[in-house]
């Protein structure tokens, strides 16, 4: 991990593993908090990293040989800017299917509600695909 | 995370502590949903202590509450942090399940 002071963004280089994604949530929260990003935003940021990573790492997109995963953030003029790169095969996040919150309990999965809670906290989400790797912005 | 349960009068009361985040689920999620399928009456969640809650968390919620519907009963959850109930409101859990920020009477959905 490289950690930067001042304006330098936080890079930490993640592996597929889910049980690491809390260690990185955590070191978000620290750069975030060091930043003075308030409370909600800096929420909302570990939310979306733990949904990012978990669905890069949960849904096996590690293509053969992929190494690591890449976090970098910034802390913007009172927000905060994710980007995730990996070398899984190519997806874009937002065309995942809409989630739609008013669905009864019945008819209720456990699919869709991260991609939804990133639509729904991120002002913007972009999708990139820069040769063999996803790069992902989340921008709160 | 911190996972107690106690039955008080037929409410089975389970209180969480910690951050409820992808390690946390790998821990308690099995003992959770054990505990919500297999009880017969309601059950009350005391989230008061719960940190961080993200879609992992959200869908353990909803499948406690799905199998306590089956049955009759209802799930609630009590005393959720302000940051955590961002996230149960973003995906429309509390149309699903009660959220209360005093000690509620046991409910059960009527059959």
């Amino acid at each position: 991990m490289t950690e930067g002071g001042g304006d330098a963004p936080l890079r930490i280089s993640v592996s597929y593993d889910l049980l690491g994604i809390p260690g990185v949530a955590m070191q978000v929260r620290g750069f975030l908090d060091r930043c003075g990003i308030a409370d909600r935003t800096k929420n909302r940021a570990e939310v979306a990293i733990e949904e990012v990573l978990t669905n890069v790492i949960r849904h096996g997109r590690a293509a053969p040989g992929a190494r690591a995963i890449e976090v970098e953030v910034r802390c913007t003029d009172g927000g905060v800017h994710l980007r995730v790169i990996d070398d899984g095969i190519a997806f874009d996040p937002r065309t995942a299917p809409a989630f739609d919150p008013s669905t009864p309990l019945e008819q209720r999965t456990a699919g869709g509600m991260g991609i939804h809670l990133l639509r729904s906290f991120a002002r913007e989400l972009r999708y990139v695909r820069d040769g063999d790797r996803n790069r992902f912005d989340v921008i709160l | 995370m911190q996972l107690q349960v106690r039955n008080d009068g037929g409410t089975l009361i389970v209180t969480l502590e910690g951050r409820l985040d992808v390690a946390a689920i790998q821990v308690i999620g099995d003992r959770f949903a054990f505990q919500a399928t297999t009880h017969d009456g309601p059950v009350v969640v005391d989230c008061s202590a719960v940190t961080f809650l993200a879609s992992l968390g959200i869908g353990m919620f909803v499948s406690a509450a799905k199998g306590l519907q089956r049955r009759g009963h209802a799930l609630t959850l009590l005393r959720p942090q302000p940051m955590v109930e961002d996230v149960l409101r973003t995906t429309g859990l509390h149309n699903l399940v009660s959220i209360v920020h005093e000690e509620p009477p046991p409910r059960s959905v009527p059959k």
